[in-house]
């Protein structure tokens, strides 16, 4: 076995251009995001067994407004996938912001309204999961709207990693939403 | 795999940036090891406090009644006052000592220099760890100061006795509460270090330094990074479940028709199962977490000291890789007899067996690389020897406890207590050791004094056999672990002198670890000058001075030659190669 | 140094293994049927595992000694694919043998059928109590709810009333008597935290999990007294949660329930 393998020239390690940067910081986002879908896993296997196990399950009937959310959510990936490649009207990262928080408003609501008639964490396990899983959706969301608020706010030279490391983060989060809406809500 | 630079930041200046809010991985490698040192202290006097209640469990201690008014209610040590030290004992040693020190302390330090890199890829990132890491810390130590008592459910904190509160003994409110709340806050900051460490890898490494040429600690800092980053989102999604059973009314873990000292609880539903699956398949990687670097340390440190390559360099990649794998689906072996299915259980049990053999394959392997060797015996040498003796103790009792029906008489006795003492709490710290004899004059520029590091070593080394092999007896007898005394059972009462013996050896085993703190700091200010090389090892960070630059490697780019074990090549001038030497010749098999 | 080194790993191997072989520790007297095998396959494992450590032992310490530097070169031999192979195929060969006949004592140990005329008993475990239950002459168990469970009041595993099968029902408190060479079929409970019953001689132990109900099948061999341990962590008192377990023979067993029952 040759013990010395010489390996062709690779790009020096001074460049540390603004393309390098991004791909190392878009390698970071896609680690963390296999953490936080690991989070979402033991969630997921946690309600699973707490629905096999319990004779007394009551699913709460879905809030109508998470359906409202739903959509903003959705035009808000959208908008912020259009910014991405076009890169030019700001108008869509605009609406991609909005409706993120349009998003976030409406999670609020659906806590209300759940409130209101009486539903909490401990009367009803549907719901413990509802509220448990909404939350910790709802902080990566928080998280999320800082990341697409950086976009704008951040230095022109630092602004194409932002925004891709933020949308890659975005448009997860979007997904996730999906299948937390399926699992609750769609796996009857 | 394209290789990248990470952000280039210049130096800091001022006290604080320097040395308080650093993004400098070295200051921040420190960082973790000082946090490590102060919470193995904690942990050892607890350990002390337990082992003296072992022994003389009647005894009055006034003047830790002094301390401790409330543990001491009464005169002698009170029951749950050891069950919180044994909790907290076993808390802190596995997060803020072998979850912290051989990762984010060492691997922290010397992962971006042994890749060649200037940094890890996110520096802000890696002082935010650290600081949520001891943020974590501070309120774990509130918790062991808690009003009311420290937990008293161990450090597996199991459903329901940790999810009821008070009414199911003390320290089971605030105490509790604190812990779940420091345990979480644990997991965060795992996580950014696990994403720092992998993108190094992946991203950062300098010219040359492919995979396959990077030393095999920085393969078992990627491979325990992995573990950290898929495994610890799972043990912060069950302590949120369990803090919202204690606070929020739920009823995770929590099943109908529970009456506690005669109040009938409302909770409906829950699992205590379910508790023990979220934990565990967290619990084992984890302790997989606490050992692979240790691993990893002992064939760097066998191959310098032996002046010989690691033997079947690839094999060893390969097997700290199976390890991690198959380290995600044993967990259920920690359940044998939980209530889990039984068949269940044999899978458990035929994945656990299967993890001994890569684990077998790494001991062949370090012993291959000793024969014909010329070795060395350094501090660091000594430890590393430690490391393979005690790897196979603690290994080969394995073989026992992955059997169910086995399991069924030694399952929560004194037999698991030997084992993970031995195969983690001693064999990861002789790890530890090892790495601080070897690194400390690259970190501080001087050496430690090899001839009071002997003693230690020596203390140590026959102190943790004598403290836990008899733990083996008592475990066979049946002695069932997390008994404050063992004085209410006839079929125990004999072996009350092997727990003084225990503790005896256990007095002086941690007494003798003052002389390695004594050597320590005596030796950063008066150790023997250290030049980049003292051991004439080859990987990176030996071509650097004694301490690295700011930047690691100074103005020019470091680029790598050769593999990271070039030791005693055929026909070569000196009996090591470094990994950066660009002028030595192709050497053909 | 390093023959110093090398004897002692030496002697950790040699001594260990001779405390071992000695038996100074040692299990506890076996009183029950499915314990033989349990014992035979525990002393194989630990006749194979303490020949590994032995060997390994020796080996390491011989070679600190052997090859502690002495001014010449080292080697430089760092594979062989023929030697890693056959070590691994033998490794992979003892941990699947031990894996797969260990699988089968425990298979055989669940998967035995209860027989038709084992004595019934049930446990519910308690903060720090075992409370024991026989279904009596009529060998059906009361109905339990545990909402009727009141300590103060003496009903500590909530029997009802209103349920006539649970009139002759004999509880006891800490005190568990079992025919001896009769199969033995015993449920576990528990009605707060997580216990484990525990008694070594029988080589049984079970988790006592709140909200199952898990069933567990021994029969003893010999007259005697005997301790029930509990053997999961469930508060403050959990290294005084003992049982007495007697052994008796049958004629002594019905005389006992007999007096129990009267009291």
């Amino acid at each position: 076995m040759t013990l010395i393998v010489e390996l062709p020239a690779r790009p020096g390690r001074g460049d540390s251009s603004p393309s390098v940067r991004t791909s190392t910081s878009l390698m970071g986002m896609k680690l963390a995001l296999a953490g936080i879908g690991m989070l979402f896993t033991a969630f997921t296997s946690a309600y699973v067994v707490r629905h096999a196990l319990d004779p007394d399950w009551h699913a709460i009937r879905m809030p109508r407004i998470l359906v409202a959310n739903t959509l903003a959510l959705v035009i808000s990936s959208l908008s912020l996938e259009v910014y991405r490649r076009s890169r030019e009207e700001r108008l869509w990262l605009v609406l991609a912001q909005g409706m993120g928080v349009l998003f976030v408003a409406g999670q609020v609501a659906a806590w209300r309204q759940l409130l209101a008639h009486g539903v909490y964490l401990s009367n009803n396990p549907h719901a413990a999961f509802f509220y448990v899983l909404t939350a910790a959706h709802g902080l990566h969301i928080l998280g999320g709207l800082f990341a697409l608020g950086g976009v704008t706010l951040v230095a022109e030279a630092r602004r194409t990693r932002w925004l891709e490391v933020a949308s890659l983060y975005w448009h997860f989060m979007g997904a996730l939403w999906l299948y937390l809406l399926y699992l609750l809500f769609g796996m009857n | 795999m394209e290789v990248h630079v990470a952000a280039h930041h210049e130096a800091p200046t001022g006290f604080i940036r320097k040395y308080v809010f650093s993004m400098d991985h070295k200051v921040i490698g420190i960082q973790y090891l000082s946090l490590a040192m102060a919470a193995v202290t904690v942990g050892m006097i607890l350990s002390v406090l337990m082992r003296l209640r072992l022994a003389w469990p009647t005894e009055k201690w006034p003047m830790l009644a002094h301390i401790f008014p409330e543990g001491f209610a009464g005169g002698p040590m009170t029951p749950e006052f050891y069950l919180a030290m044994l909790t907290m004992h076993g808390t802190i040693m596995v997060f803020f000592v072998l979850t912290t020190a051989p990762l984010s302390g060492f691997g922290n330090y010397f992962l971006p220099i042994q890749v060649g890199a200037r940094d890890m890829a996110f520096p802000f990132m890696n002082m935010m760890s650290f600081w949520v890491t001891f943020v974590s810390f501070v309120v774990m130590l509130m918790a062991l100061f808690a009003v009311g008592g420290a937990p008293i459910a161990g450090w597996t904190a199991y459903t329901p006795l940790s999810a009821v509160g008070v009414i199911g003994g003390p320290g089971l409110g605030t105490g509790q509460t604190l812990w779940i709340i420091s345990i979480a806050i644990f997991c965060a900051g795992s996580l950014l270090t696990a994403l720092n460490f992998l993108t190094t890898v992946l991203n950062l490494r300098a010219r040359g330094m492919s995979l396959m040429r990077m030393p095999l600690t920085s393969w078992a800092w990627f491979t325990t990074a992995i573990l950290a980053l898929l495994a610890f989102p799972v043990l912060l999604a069950g302590g949120v479940l369990l803090l919202l059973d204690r606070v929020g009314g739920t009823s995770f873990f929590i099943p109908a028709g529970l009456v506690i000292s005669d109040r009938h609880l409302t909770n409906s539903g829950g699992s205590p199962l379910l508790w023990q699956h979220l934990f565990w398949f967290f619990g084992h990687p984890e302790v997989y977490i606490a050992i692979l670097p240790g691993m990893g340390v002992t064939s760097h440190i066998l191959s310098t000291f032996s002046r010989k390559p690691v033997f079947a360099y690839k094999a060893m990649v390969g097997a700290i890789f199976a390890i991690g794998f198959i380290s995600y689906v044993v967990w259920g072996h920690h359940m044998f007899m939980s209530g889990m299915s039984p068949y269940t259980s044999m899978a458990f049990s035929i994945t656990t067996m299967a993890v001994g053999v890569p684990s077998a394959i790494k001991t062949f392997n370090w012993l291959a690389t000793l024969w014909k060797g010329q070795i060395r015996f350094t501090c660091a040498m000594l430890f590393s020897l430690g490391f393979v003796s005690l790897f196979v103790t603690g290994g080969v009792t394995g073989m026992l406890l992955a059997q169910p029906a086995l399991d069924i008489f030694l399952h929560d006795t004194y037999f698991v207590v030997a084992h993970f003492h031995i195969i983690m709490g001693v064999a990861a710290i002789f790890g530890i050791f090892a790495g601080m004899y070897y690194w400390f004059p690259k970190m501080f520029g001087r050496l430690m004094h090899e001839g009071w590091g002997k003693v230690h070593f020596w203390f140590t080394l026959v102190g943790v056999y004598s403290i836990f092999m008899p733990m083996h007896f008592l475990g066979i007898e049946g002695h069932p672990r997390r008994y404050a005394q063992l004085t209410e059972f006839k079929y125990l009462l004999h072996l009350q002198p092997l727990h003084v013996f225990i503790s005896i050896a256990a007095f002086v085993t941690i007494t003798a670890q003052v002389i390695f703190f004594f050597n320590f700091f005596w030796s950063l200010k008066k150790g023997k000058p250290a030049g980049p090389n003292p051991w004439e090892s080859t990987s990176l960070e030996w071509s650097t001075p004694s301490p690295p630059p700011f930047d690691n490697f100074g103005p020019v780019e470091p680029v790598v030659h050769h593999g990271p074990y070039e030791y005693s090549v055929p026909g070569a001038a000196k009996d090591y190669i470094m990994q950066t030497d660009p002028a030595a010749e192709e050497v053909r098999p | 140094m390093a023959l110093l080194l090398g004897l002692f790993f030496a002697a950790v191997g040699t001594v260990t293994v001779g405390i071992f072989l000695a038996k100074v520790w040692w299990l506890p007297e076996l009183i029950s049927v499915h314990g033989a095998a349990i014992d035979r396959q525990m002393v194989m494992t630990l006749i194979i595992a303490g020949t590994v450590f032995f060997l390994a032992q020796i080996t390491l310490g011989y070679f600190i000694w052997k090859f502690r530097g002495q001014g010449g070169k080292a080697s430089n031999w760092h594979e062989n694919p023929k030697l890693e192979f056959t070590w691994t195929a033998i490794t992979l060969v003892i941990f699947l043998s031990l894996g797969i006949s260990g699988n089968r004592i425990w298979a055989q140990y669940f998967q035995t059928p209860v027989p038709k005329d084992a004595v019934m008993v049930e446990i519910t475990a308690q903060q720090f109590a075992w409370n024991i239950r026989y279904p009596g002459a009529d060998g059906v168990m009361g109905r339990t709810n545990p909402a009727l469970i009141d300590d103060a009041a003496g009903n500590y595993i909530g029997l009802d009333p209103k349920d006539p099968a649970g009139k002759d029902d004999v509880i006891t408190q800490n005190l568990m008597a079992i025919p001896v060479n009769r199969p033995i079929r015993l449920m576990l409970r528990s009605k707060d935290v997580t216990h484990s019953f525990f008694v070594p001689q029988l080589r049984v132990k079970q988790d006592a999990v709140p909200g199952l109900s898990i069933g567990v099948s021994f029969t003893a061999t010999k007259t005697g007294e005997y301790e029930i341990a509990c053997a999961e962590l469930c508060g403050m008192q959990h290294y005084k949660m003992r049982g007495r377990f007697l052994v008796m023979t049958q004629a002594d067993f019905e005389q006992w329930l007999k007096t129990r029952a009267a009291m």
